[in-house]
């Protein structure tokens, strides 16, 4: 019976390592490329901090319960213009360890998409510590922090539920502030979008009105060219890209299309226009003309 | 002070306008990176032939996929116009296509009368539902292949601007009859004449820029001569048999000189040759030896290898200045560079760990990466004309073979037919 057992597993093991060395094919090249980017981030420089404050907290019903800091990005709520509150720094912290394994290079990656995050504020420093603490979470984050004892841990999460609660407590009371306020807009005048007019209501916008309504649709009209622009391998290069300008009449109806720096190859620029003809209209009216520029610029990975 | 004003305003308005220019929106990666294409098979006018729809049908498939830019819609899902033999943009079923998501579509027919061959092929824009390009070829039935790497070729030029280089030759080195000999073939394998009889080692072809001739080396006499040689006729030169090396001859872009190597004087170094095998020129002097020139598309520069400063590297010698920059600085092994047709990179193979892979670097010195990987030693990398694709020959199997790739390093493929050991290729234009 023994010698029947380690005979089959010798057979396996032998079967196992046949298969494995008898792989003589090329080895493709693995690469992943894990989107970093394309998360619903408003354009921060627009908005101002302290009015954020407000804006990021009315979670209609915030599922946070006091357990954990596990709450996913989903608690942001859909009409707020959204110029990135804390929440969503969060996740963050969570899925970058799992990148750092995935992708081949992340540094890469990571530093491209670094100046587009905001400063965590003190909070979520925490939090990011506490995520790269865990034991889950890959020794490559480590390094930098020294270990923390399981009660400072502990204490942490204790610190952290505790301002969670705080946090909802507060949001009580704004978003019945942010109730009052729609109830004030569609009954002073319906203009389309609640969500465009609380943007501009709300969060000042430094460089002007336009572009702050804009913020709304960037991460929709990103999405959409996206998938739908074709573009072959062979034209990934270095020195190719294309600056366009998108228009929109407040209808949400494109205006125009203009190529504001081609990118010297026919092709290339082809490609781009095709999927830009396919985007006729926004999905709502912003309300107002929307001027967008918008660069292609593929990277060529190694 | 005007100056610094004109150089504030060019730096402000020139440089400054784009390069930091923060658009709303930018998108770094293409949702799709090939072309949905519908592609049913070619319909016969006349009488139905197995083996020339077989053809079609592998040719085809080989070059669109080789390419890089398609994705052909699986056959399975075609409606009925694909079986129709319609060829002009008023007939095709453009919303059939459509609904499938083709972007292009490709559609021929041929018939065959005894062995003369006729062949339609059209190429659509299913999105304006226009005919972007077809021809009609008429020859022998032998033509095939070549009518169909031709038609590929017009796909990519209609497409891109550039026209493709699948109806080329790939000069490369046989062992196939005992000796190392010379040969010629289709860019796939097919198609393969043996240009030389030495019985003796040949080795290291290369084509004059127009691709009528071939520059290479041979030890016919025993030692390693330098030759040319029609790709047309029999005619043969012996251009350089000076004592000691002749090898690894380059023509320079204008097809006028050569770049190679000579050791007359003891020490390997490279030298400008006419075509005629005169001297025009000693182009280095260094202890080192000095190999392996390959050109800058302008001809202004030559990239080669040198031992001078202790192991093989890359280095960069400007033809005006004569200045020598050193190119690579990372590895123990550098060989054979290849500089491409744009400019943009320079190919080299790298022996590391045993093996030997192609890494691929700007002219600069930036960028360096391999574009192979794994066992098998990946050598002599040698770019088509069109610069999209590289040959070179990989020993995974025991022995050399000749490979393709595209330029990225991705869809590598054997392409050798015959038996033995094949290797050093030569990509020629047409």
């Amino acid at each position: 019976m023994l010698a029947f057992s380690v005979l089959l597993h010798v057979l396996i093991l032998v079967y196992v390592s046949g298969v494995l060395f008898n792989q003589t094919r090329e080895p493709e090249r693995l690469s992943y490329k894990v989107n970093l980017i394309n998360k619903p981030v408003a354009q921060p420089r627009l908005g101002r901090p302290d009015v954020q404050k407000q804006v990021e907290n009315p979670a209609p019903k915030p599922p946070a319960p006091e357990d954990k800091p596990k709450p996913e990005p989903e608690s942001v709520p859909k009409p707020s213009p959204k110029p990135k509150p804390e929440p969503k720094s969060q996740p963050k912290a969570q899925s970058e360890p799992k990148a750092v394994k995935k992708v081949k290079k992340p540094e890469k990656k990571q530093d491209k998409s670094a100046p587009k995050k905001v400063n965590p504020t003190p909070e979520n420093k925490q939090e990011v510590r506490l995520a790269a603490q865990s034991p889950s979470a890959p020794p490559a984050v480590q390094p930098q922090q020294p270990m923390l004892s399981a009660a400072e841990i502990e204490n942490l999460y204790k610190q952290d539920t505790q301002e969670r609660i705080d946090e909802i407590r507060q949001q009580k009371g704004t978003s019945e502030r942010i109730e009052r306020l729609k109830q004030q807009l569609a009954t002073d005048k319906r203009t389309s979008s609640p969500s465009t007019t609380v943007a501009s209501g709300r969060v000042g916008s430094v460089g002007g009105s336009g572009s702050q309504a804009g913020v709304d649709y960037t991460e929709w009209i990103k999405g959409y060219l996206m998938e739908h622009w074709t573009l072959p391998r062979t034209h990934w290069k270095k020195e190719l890209y294309i600056i366009v300008e998108l228009r929109f009449d407040p209808q949400g109806r494109r205006r125009s299309y203009r190529v504001i720096r081609s990118s010297g190859d026919s092709y290339f620029d082809q490609s781009v226009e095709k999927a830009v003809t396919k985007l006729d209209k926004l999905p709502s009216p912003p309300g107002k003309e929307l001027s967008l520029s918008i660069k292609f610029d593929p990277e060529e990975m190694y | 002070m005007k100056y610094m004003l004109v150089v504030l305003l060019w730096l402000v308005l020139g440089s400054g306008t784009y390069g930091a220019f923060a658009a709303d929106i930018e998108i770094t990666t293409p949702g799709r990176t090939t072309i949905p294409t519908g592609q049913p098979e070619f319909l016969p006018l006349g009488s139905i032939d197995p083996e020339v729809e077989r053809t079609i049908a592998e040719v085809l498939a080989h070059d669109l996929d080789l390419s890089g830019m398609f994705e052909i819609i699986s056959r399975e899902a075609y409606l009925d116009d694909a079986r129709n033999l319609t060829l002009t943009s008023a007939e095709v079923d453009f919303s059939q296509w459509e609904l499938l998501g083709a972007q292009l579509l490709i559609k021929g027919a041929y018939q065959l009368k005894g062995e003369q061959l006729e062949l339609k092929v059209r190429l659509f824009d299913v999105d304006k539902r226009r005919l972007l390009t077809g021809h009609n070829y008429k020859g022998d039935k032998g033509d095939l292949r070549r009518m169909l790497h031709r038609f590929v070729d017009e796909i990519l030029e209609t497409l891109t601007g550039t026209r493709g280089t699948f109806d080329s030759n790939i000069a490369f080195i046989s062992s196939a009859t005992g000796n190392k000999e010379l040969y010629l073939s289709d860019i796939d394998g097919h198609n393969v004449r043996r240009v030389t009889n030495h019985r003796n080692l040949v080795l290291n072809p290369d084509f004059s820029p127009e691709g009528r001739e071939l520059v290479f080396t041979s030890y016919r006499e025993d030692n390693p001569d330098l030759y040319r040689r029609s790709i047309f006729s029999a005619a043969e030169a012996h251009i350089s048999a000076r004592e000691g090396l002749n090898i690894a001859a380059r023509y320079s872009p204008n097809g006028r000189e050569l770049a190679v190597t000579l050791s007359k004087d003891g020490n390997a170094e490279l030298y400008l040759l006419g075509a005629n095998g005169k001297i025009h020129k000693r182009l280095t002097n260094a202890w080192g030896i000095d190999v392996d020139p390959s050109w800058s598309p302008l001809g202004d520069r030559i990239a080669f290898v040198s031992n001078r400063h202790g192991n093989p590297h890359v280095f960069i010698l400007d033809l005006l200045s004569a200045e020598v920059e050193r190119l690579t600085r990372n590895g123990k092994y550098n060989a054979t560079p290849a500089w491409s047709p744009n400019g943009d990179w320079i190919l080299f193979t790298r022996l590391e760990e045993g093996v030997f892979n192609i890494y691929r670097i700007r002219p600069d010195g930036t960028d360096e990466h391999p574009i192979t990987f794994g066992a098998g030693n990946k050598e002599h990398p040698r770019w088509s004309p069109d610069g999209r694709f590289i040959a070179y020959s990989n020993d995974i199997s025991g022995e050399k073979r000749l490979y393709i790739m595209r330029s990225d390093g991705s869809g590598a493929r054997e392409v050798s037919s015959l038996p033995g050991a094949t290797s050093h290729p030569a990509w020629g234009k047409r």
